[in-house]
């Protein structure tokens, strides 16, 4: 076993006690991306990354991410290194700033090793649709398999062992689903938590930065460095930054928890129903409370539809700066319309043109009461609902996915229960902002599954210590494709 | 509501300033028949009208703004390096008024 | 049969704030293209917009000398419609909640309603040549306020005027210098004409492009005239947008108004509402700058200017502050206005230069203005000591001193002698002042004056020789 498959937080020991040096962990991965053959990576930063683990310095015993190698969406705006988005559309832009969450990071010497790759402006939930292609589940050798999406290259990565943690952003259920599908523990924080100064905006209202570990306490220390208030995020939270750790292993006696019926009741997966009523047993074990709740089933079906609407809408405009002037490859005609309309038409593909019609159809003035406006109020009433939960609940526990990772022909039918409501139910952590974590939890056919725990606003502690407590338990701190052999 | 038709549709593309194939409008056109099949489901909801839109996910203001302080410019070359035409630091456009 | 024209005016104001509207990107007007940029203002993905405090005050202070009703909360809405020199492809605004609603202005003793202020950002600058055109983003975001006036306007007189009390307002308050001819402030304007017995307005057209003071009246005038004969020859007028042709004086169709653009406005989810305290816009209103409106009654009735005085003065911004430091040093109002009109004035036009690059400060002028209205100088000697000062670039103080002029003209004793020599050398003159001709005494003192040089104090040098005068009956 190598010191590069371990969690960042026992990686940092072996580090502190000169085990192993950050430029050997750095080559190493350097070395597994070149190997890798999941498609996951838009820019692999070798050169960037050695020179930053060659002059890195003494030893600081008291950060735990000094000289970690990690990497990174390429939905983040990285300063000199190529970030498109994995759209043709930003084909060659190199950014001419760092987002905040990466400019954290950096200062507390962590080493990003490569950009990794995603559905297409994040739009997306297979992992399947950027400007490469498929990214493909390290699970399934045989290449059949999806990761998830949108964060398809972080999962990857890490699933694999390549990096202990890679950075996500979570729209819709982007980091969360594919941390299912990947054995690993995905987390978003409460909107306005960690800066999204930087990350490519798909639905700001939505959208979180996050990250994928294999640990829930790599999790909780990861966002006592990341999270706090920016000047250049007038949305970022000024609520003090909590020490996530400090709680992380507090007895969840008398902890609260929700389990809402119809959305597992429209789970068919036998596996996952059983294993979600066996970690039901150890939570009561352990003496928390659950409690199971009901939703409107006629609610839960209109998640998808209302997601679908505002972030298509929100998309249309927040991509519209892409028009190939200011950056990209594409920029040739006689007029500044043909110029701008060529850029376009070649730059993003037939799957985003159709969500950016979608959106600018709901936008317009007749139509904006039918569809941009309902969806945003019924975004209302569910966001409600859900907090209606919470105020007698401490935590939302449910599946994270109602299967293992689909196989890439997987046609599912749109308009059925177990898709409108348990394959899209956690979307409902983005509606009202919620901090919300998958952790792995099963296996089914050597494929992993997870479950998701969603918290109140900026409960962010408490949410990882029931986490933590549940991954206690189970066997599979520090899963990866590496550790399962 | 506007009718959803290949030609409206295409209209839609033409304001957003780019053009799709021809059976990219049908696959739409399917994906809109779906789109409000589920957006039904809302409509049917009576309750509705009652909630006003949401914009952010939970109560949230600011009580203060930033500071007129201003950063130091960034250099041109930067800031135009990732344009493709360029001409005496500027962005070169063809012709915008005629 | 009698026609009324009816207007309705959208002003935008650009700010001279020190950054930008949404980002700490410095504002510099007049720079070499592209140096005054920061990521945000090129839409680089991934950059927020973070509002700016003094644009925010600036906005408070203008509604509320526009007699506005000022929200206490601000929102932001994007406009989202595609062009070249909108970099982010939609544009931050307010378009459900303008910062001010509900506001007036009375000019020529007419109300000219305002419907509502907001705020915005500008977009980059392009200069069109021939074959191309090129883009320049230092003004990419500048932080703009938009006032639009209800269509209540009936004539270009009122228009005019209502552009220029506007104009006065921001330049007074210093939110924006206000040149029209560089931009800083640009007018769009509404027109319709109806017959006077027509109960329902004409059909409305757009007038673009009026880019100096002097134009609006011309271009409005020419407007009214062409849709009344238009009407007239029973031809339809067409909704469409015309613009000013300043060399033709004419208005020129640009293009017709087919369907209205679709903005597709929805709220700007990057930044969250922003509470604004009542201490906060209280602050904002109580250290803001007196308006020239309000100038204008106190010279007038503090200081008892006339009105052709009060204009000139209130003309421009560092003019009245040059006499308001100047009147906070001095009670003689009117000698300070007479200087500041006639003798300033004059110098720098001459010289082609600004009063805030005079040399004379008005602590110089006050000094010497203090002399010689309690009679120390002469009018003749202060103008001497004023063109020293000015060549010399020297205060009053060393001016008379290097000029040799000492402070004897106020000494009694050496005006008696003076008076006494004169009256030696003219019987005749005291033979007629004591037969009653009124020439003698001002005869008598004009050789006093004379003999003098005009160094003598002529109040206190007529109080002498009516004493002598008198002693010598």
């Amino acid at each position: 076993m190598s010191y590069l498959d371990l969690t960042i937080l026992d990686l940092h020991k072996a580090l502190v006690e000169k085990k192993v040096t950050p430029l050997e962990l750095v080559k190493e991965a350097i070395d597994r991306l070149k190997k890798d053959d999941n498609n996951a990576v838009e820019y692999l930063m070798e050169k960037e990354a050695i020179e930053l683990a060659t002059n890195i310095g003494e030893i600081e015993v008291d950060n735990p991410v000094w000289g970690i190698p990690f990497a990174i969406k390429d939905n983040f705006s990285t300063k000199d290194v190529p970030t498109c988005g994995s759209s043709d559309m930003l084909k060659g832009y190199v950014p001419v700033y760092n987002a905040t969450i990466v400019e954290k990071l950096l200062k507390k010497k962590a080493i990003p090793v490569a950009k990794v790759t995603l559905d297409e402006l994040a739009m997306g939930g297979t992992g399947a649709t950027g400007h490469l292609g498929k990214t493909y589940n390290p699970y399934d050798p045989s290449h059949k398999k999806m990761m998830g999406g949108s964060s398809c290259g972080s999962a990857s990565v890490v699933a694999s062992g390549i990096v202990p943690f890679a950075l996500g952003s979570d729209t819709g259920d982007s980091i969360r689903k594919p941390a299912s599908y990947g054995g690993l523990v995905g987390f978003k924080p409460s909107w306005g938590r960690i800066s999204r100064y930087g990350l490519f905006p798909f639905t700001p209202s939505l959208d979180a930065a996050g990250y994928f570990t294999r640990s829930v306490k790599d999790a909780a220390m990861l966002l006592s460095i990341v999270a706090g208030e920016d000047k250049n995020d007038f949305t970022s939270s000024n609520k003090p930054v909590e020490n996530y750790v400090d709680n992380i292993d507090k007895p969840i006696k008398n902890i609260s928890i929700a389990v809402i019926k119809e959305i597992v009741e429209s789970i068919s997966n036998e596996t996952i129903i059983n294993q979600f009523k066996e970690t039901l047993k150890i939570y009561q074990n352990l003496g928390a409370k659950i409690n199971y709740v009901s939703m409107d089933k006629h609610l839960l079906q209109t998640l998808f539809p209302t997601y679908y609407i505002m972030s298509c809408s929100e998309a249309t405009s927040n991509n519209a700066n892409l028009d190939g002037i200011k950056f990209g490859p594409y920029f040739d005609g006689t007029t500044y319309i043909e110029a701008m309309k060529n850029a376009r038409t070649k730059g993003f593909s037939e799957r985003i043109k159709r969500r950016f019609i979608i959106g600018s159809y709901s936008l317009m003035k007749e139509n904006q009461n039918e569809l941009f406006l309902r969806a945003a109020k019924n975004r209302h009433k569910i966001v409600d609902e859900v907090n209606k939960i919470l105020k007698t609940n401490d935590v939302i526990f449910l599946p994270a996915s109602p299967t293992t990772a689909a196989p890439f022909d997987n046609k599912v039918d749109q308009l059925k229960d177990e898709y409108l409501i348990a394959d899209n139910y956690m979307v409902i952590a983005n509606f009202a902002g919620l901090p919300s974590i998958t952790i792995p939890c099963g296996f089914e056919n050597d494929l992993p599954f997870g479950f998701n725990l969603t918290g109140r606003a900026f409960e962010e502690s408490k949410l990882l210590n029931i986490a933590k407590a549940l991954e206690d338990k189970l066997p599979y701190y520090n899963l990866s494709v590496r550790s399962k052999k | 509501m506007k009718e959803v038709t290949i030609e409206s549709l295409k209209d839609c593309a033409n304001r957003l300033l780019f053009d799709m194939s021809e059976n990219e409008y049908q696959t739409l056109l399917n994906e809109f028949k779906t789109i409000k099949e589920q957006m039904k489901i809302i409509a049917e909801d009576k309750t509705i009208d009652s909630y006003s839109p949401m914009v952010f996910p939970f109560e949230v203001s600011a009580d203060k703004l930033r500071e007129d302080i201003p950063d130091s410019p960034r250099s041109r070359e930067e800031m135009l390096k990732n344009a493709k035409n360029k001409v005496a630091g500027q962005i070169k456009l063809p012709k915008v008024v005629s | 049969m009698g026609y009324q024209a009816t207007i309705g005016l959208e002003i935008h104001v650009e700010m001279k704030t020190k950054s930008k509207m949404f980002s700490s990107s410095p504002v510099g007007f007049m720079q070499e293209p592209n140096t005054f940029t920061t990521p945000y203002d090129l839409a680089f993905p991934g950059t927020m917009p973070v509002p700016n405090k003094q644009a925010v005050i600036n906005a408070i202070r203008v509604c509320h000398a526009l007699h506005m009703t000022i929200d206490n909360e601000l929102h932001f809405d994007r406009k989202n419609y595609f062009y070249s020199d909108l970099p982010k492809g939609y544009q931050i605004t307010q378009d459900k909640r303008p910062i001010g609603r509900d506001g007036y202005l009375d000019i020529n003793g007419e109300r000219v309603e305002i419907e509502r202020l907001h705020m915005e950002e500008d977009t980059a600058k392009q200069l069109h040549f021939p074959k191309f055109t090129l883009l320049d983003y230092n003004r990419a975001g500048i932080p703009l306020i938009e006032i639009v006036t209800r269509p209540c306007i009936h004539s270009a007189d009122v228009a005019a005027k209502y552009v220029e009390t506007i104009r006065e307002i921001v330049s007074f308050l210093e939110v924006s210098d206000g040149k029209m001819e560089e931009g800083q402030l640009r007018c769009d304007v509404n027109v319709s004409v109806k017959k006077d017995s027509d109960k329902n307005l004409g059909t409305k057209v757009e007038v673009k492009n009026i880019n100096s003071f002097n134009h609006i009246k011309i271009a409005l005038e020419y407007e009214i005239q062409r849709q009344i004969k238009a009407i007239e020859s029973n031809e339809k007028i067409i909704q469409e947008t015309r613009r000013y042709d300043e060399e033709n004086k004419a208005t020129k169709s640009m293009r017709v108004k087919t369907d209205s653009v679709d903005y597709k406005y929805f709220p700007e989810d990057n930044i969250i509402p922003i509470k604004l305290s009542q201490k906060f816009i209280d602050d904002a209103i109580k250290t803001s700058n007196e308006l020239a409106s309000e100038k204008r009654v106190r010279y007038k009735v503090k200081f008892n200017l006339n009105d052709y005085d009060i204009s000139i003065i209130l003309s421009s911004l560092p003019l009245a502050n040059y006499f308001d430091e100047c009147a906070k040093k001095s009670k003689y109002y009117k000698t300070i206005a007479n200087w500041l009109i006639v003798d300033i004035m004059a110098y720098l036009n001459k010289n082609a230069i600004s009063i805030n690059e005079f040399k004379i400060t008005p602590e110089m002028l006050v000094e010497l203005i203090n002399e010689k209205e309690s009679g120390v100088i002469s009018n003749k000697i202060a103008r001497e000591i004023f063109a020293y000062m000015l060549e010399n670039n020297v205060n009053c103080k060393t001016a008379k001193q290097r000029l040799n002029i000492t402070g004897q003209t106020s000494d009694d004793k050496a005006i008696r002698d003076l008076v006494i020599e004169i009256l030696n050398n003219n019987e005749q003159s005291i033979k007629d002042y004591h037969a009653g001709k009124d020439r003698a005494l001002g005869f008598l003192i004009g050789q006093v004056m004379k003999k003098s040089g005009g160094k003598v104090n002529p109040s206190l040098t007529s109080k002498i020789m009516v004493e002598e005068l008198n002693r010598r009956k």
